[in-house]
C-alpha cells in the first residue's frame, strides 16, 4: 500500500477516535445534570422530612406562636403534595420564606435553643436548607458545563445529530430573591 | 454585598482554573526534565569514567558514542524510577496519611464536629462529589488538610482549635479549599511529584558518593552503571600510569558530578514546592467556586495568619495539602509549600470583584456552640441559618450561606427548569 492510502486510513482512525470522546464527554455531561436535578429532590426530601420533628419539638414552647407552626407545615404539606414541578417550586419557595421565619423565632429564645434536641434539629435543618441551595448551585454549573459544551467546537457538531440540546438553568425568581434579601420579620409574643 | 454578587457574575472560574492548572503542567515537565539531567549526567559520567581507565589512552577519545547511550539510559531510568516510585507511595502512603497525623473520625454529637460534618457534606453536593470522610485531631493548632488519592476515599481532616475557632461560613470556605484539592486530584498529584523530586534527591546522595569512591572506576562498568565494583586504586596512586587525557577527563566529570549534586536536589525541591503553591492558589479558587463566597476564605486565611497552624512537620507531605503551611520553616517563600496568605487573600479579593477598600476590620470572635445558657439578646436582622447553631451575642458575620443562592453561576440564568 502506498503512503497516501496510510496517511488517509490514520486520519480516518484518529477522526473516530475523537468522535467517540466528543459524543462520550456529551453524554457524560448530561448524565452530570441528571444527577444534581435528582441532588435538588433529594435535599428537599429530606427537608420534608425534617420539619415535622423540629415543629413537634418546639411546639409545646409557649413562645412559639402555634399559627406560626401551623403555618410551617401548612407550607410544607403543600410542597409535599404539589402536583407538578411549576408548583412544587412555588411551594418549596413558600416553605423556605416560613421556615426562615420559625427559625428567627427560635433563634431569639435562649431556652429553646439550649434543648439540646431543638438545637440539633435545627443544625440539620439550616444544614439542609445549605445543601438545598448547593444542590442547586451544583445543577447550574453542570447545566453550564453541557451548555458549553453542547455549544462549542467540536461537540457543536455532534450535539444536534445525536439530540443533544442545551439544558436549562435553576432560576431563583425574583420573589424569592427578594425575600432572600429581605430581614425575616419575628414576633415576640 | 449586592456589589459582591454582581462581580461574581463577571469572574472567570475556568480562565483561573486553566491558567493554574498549565503552570502545572509547566513545573512538572521542568521536574521531569531535571531527573532526566540527573540521570543523564549520571549514566556519561559512569561511562566515561569507567571506561578511560580502563582502556589504552589512544582509545579514549573513541568513547563519546557509548557514553551518550549511557547517559540516555540514565535519563530513561530516573524518569520512571520517579513515576514508579510516585505510584507506589501512591498507593501504600497517601491513605494512612491522616492516621498518622493522629487523626480520629469526626463525633456528631459534639456540635462543632457535627458543623463539621453537616459542612463537608455540603460542599460535597456543591462540588457533585460523595461526601468525604470526616476526621478530626485534638489539637488548638488551626489547620485542616484533605487526604486519600481518590474522591471516592478521600477523606477531610480539621484540627479541634479550627472548629472552634472559625464560623461557619469560615469554615465552609475553609472545607471548600480542602474539597477542591480532593476533587482537583491533589493528593495523587502532590505524591507523585514529592516522590519524583524525591528520587532526584536520591541520585544526587547516590552522586556523592559515586564522588567519594573514585577508587572503584577501575572495575568492569557495565553502560547502564549498576552494580560498581571496588578494588580499583585511587587516582592519585595511578597518575603515574595515566595520561593527561585520561586526568584532564576525569576533572571534567568530576566537576560535572558535583555541579549536579549540589543543583539538582536544589532545583527539583523548588520546582516541587512551586507546584504546589500553584495548586493552593487552585484550591482557593475552588473553595470560591464552591462556596460562591471569597469573603469567607479571606477571613477564614486572616485566622490563620494569626493563629498558630503548626500541626505537621514544616514541608511535609500532610504541609502540602493543609489550608496552611505549618509555620516554622527556615526558609519561607521558595521553599514553601503555601504562598504567603498575604498574596491568596489578595488574589482573592481579585476573584471575588472585591473592592479591595474593603475594611481591615477585626474579625468577630468566634461563635461559641457550648454555651447554651449564655445571656442571649435577641438579633435578628442578620439571616437566622448563618447563625443557626451561634450565639447571637456575636456580631453579624458578613455574609450567611443564603447568598450563595443569588448568584447561581456565573452566567446569567435563562428561564427556569420547569417553565
Amino acid at each position: 500500500m502506498s503512503v497516501g492510502l496510510w496517511v488517509v486510513v490514520g486520519i480516518i482512525v484518529l477522526l473516530i477516535i475523537i468522535v467517540i470522546g466528543v459524543y462520550n464527554g456529551l453524554v457524560a455531561g448530561r448524565q452530570e445534570v441528571r444527577n444534581a436535578w435528582s441532588q435538588i429532590d433529594i435535599q428537599l426530601k429530606r427537608r420534608h422530612d425534617l420539619i415535622p420533628n423540629l415543629v413537634n419539638a418546639v411546639k409545646d414552647s409557649m413562645h412559639v406562636e402555634q399559627a406560626q407552626l401551623t403555618a410551617v407545615m401548612q407550607a410544607r404539606n403543600q410542597a409535599v403534595a404539589a402536583p407538578n414541578p411549576a408548583a412544587s417550586m412555588q411551594a418549596e419557595n413558600a416553605l423556605t420564606g416560613t421556615l426562615r421565619q420559625l427559625f428567627a423565632v427560635v433563634e431569639s429564645y435562649p431556652q429553646l435553643r439550649s434543648q439540646q434536641n431543638v438545637s440539633s434539629l435545627m443544625e440539620e435543618l439550616s444544614s439542609t436548607e445549605n445543601r438545598i441551595s448547593f444542590a442547586r448551585q451544583h445543577y447550574n454549573d453542570a447545566v453550564q458545563a453541557q451548555n458549553i459544551r453542547v455549544a462549542s467546537f467540536p461537540g457543536v457538531l455532534l450535539a444536534s445529530t445525536f439530540g443533544f440540546t442545551s439544558e436549562t438553568m435553576y432560576q431563583v425568581p425574583e420573589a424569592e430573591r427578594a425575600a432572600t434579601e429581605a430581614v425575616p420579620e419575628v414576633r415576640l409574643s | 454585598m449586592a456589589d459582591v454578587s454582581a462581580a461574581l457574575y463577571n469572574t472567570d472560574f475556568r480562565r483561573a482554573i486553566a491558567r493554574n492548572q498549565r503552570n502545572t503542567v509547566i513545573l512538572f515537565v521542568v521536574l521531569l526534565l531535571i531527573g532526566a539531567i540527573v540521570g543523564y549526567v549520571v549514566g556519561w559520567a559512569i561511562a566515561i569514567l569507567g571506561l578511560i581507565w580502563n582502556l589504552p589512552p589512544d582509545q579514549v577519545s573513541q568513547l563519546s558514542a557509548g557514553a551518550v547511550l549511557a547517559a540516555l539510559w540514565g535519563a530513561a531510568l530516573v524518569s520512571g524510577a520517579g513515576l514508579i516510585w510516585g505510584l507506589i507511595t501512591l498507593t501504600s502512603g497517601a491513605e494512612i496519611l491522616a492516621s498518622f497525623a493522629g487523626a480520629r473520625d469526626a463525633n456528631p454529637n459534639d456540635p462543632h464536629e457535627r458543623q463539621l460534618i453537616d459542612v463537608i457534606a455540603e460542599m460535597a453536593i456543591a462540588a457533585g462529589l460523595a461526601p468525604p470522610r470526616a476526621m478530626v485531631i485534638d489539637t488548638p493548632a488551626l489547620n485542616a488538610f484533605a487526604s486519600g488519592s481518590s474522591p471516592k476515599r478521600a477523606m477531610i481532616t480539621a484540627t479541634t482549635g479550627i472548629l472552634h475557632a472559625c464560623t461557619r461560613e469560615e469554615l465552609q470556605a475553609v472545607i471548600g479549599h480542602e474539597m477542591g484539592h480532593v476533587a482537583e486530584y491533589d493528593v495523587r498529584y502532590t505524591t507523585v511529584v514529592a516522590a519524583m523530586a524525591g528520587v532526584v534527591v536520591l541520585l544526587a546522595h547516590f552522586l556523592g558518593n559515586v564522588f567519594y569512591w573514585s577508587t572503584g572506576w577501575g572495575g568492569g562498568w557495565g553502560y547502564g552503571g549498576y552494580g560498581y565494583g571496588y578494588g580499583g586504586l585511587r587516582p592519585r596512586e595511578r597518575e603515574g600510569g595515566a595520561s593527561g587525557a585520561r586526568i584532564a577527563l576525569t576533572l571534567v566529570v568530576v566537576v560535572l558530578l558535583v555541579v549536579v549534586m549540589i543543583a539538582a536536589p536544589l532545583a527539583s525541591r523548588l520546582v516541587q514546592m512551586a507546584i504546589s503553591r500553584q495548586r493552593e492558589y487552585l484550591a482557593d479558587v475552588s473553595s470560591a467556586k464552591l462556596t460562591r463566597n471569597p469573603i469567607g476564605l479571606i477571613h477564614a486565611l486572616q485566622r490563620l495568619e494569626a493563629g498558630d497552624t503548626n500541626i505537621a512537620r514544616p514541608n511535609s507531605p500532610v504541609s502540602a495539602l493543609c489550608i496552611a503551611a505549618p509555620k516554622g520553616a527556615w526558609l519561607s517563600g521558595m521553599f514553601s509549600t503555601h504562598p504567603p496568605i498575604p498574596d491568596r487573600i489578595a488574589r482573592l479579593r481579585n476573584l471575588g470583584g472585591v473592592a479591595t477598600s474593603e475594611p481591615e476590620a477585626p474579625l468577630p470572635p468566634p461563635p461559641s456552640l457550648d454555651r447554651p445558657e449564655a445571656p442571649i439578646v435577641a438579633q435578628p436582622e442578620h439571616g437566622p441559618w448563618d447563625t443557626a447553631a451561634a450565639a447571637p451575642t456575636e456580631p453579624p458575620p458578613a455574609q450567611g450561606p443564603w447568598d450563595q443562592e443569588t448568584p447561581p453561576s456565573p452566567t446569567p440564568p435563562r428561564k427556569g427548569p420547569w417553565g
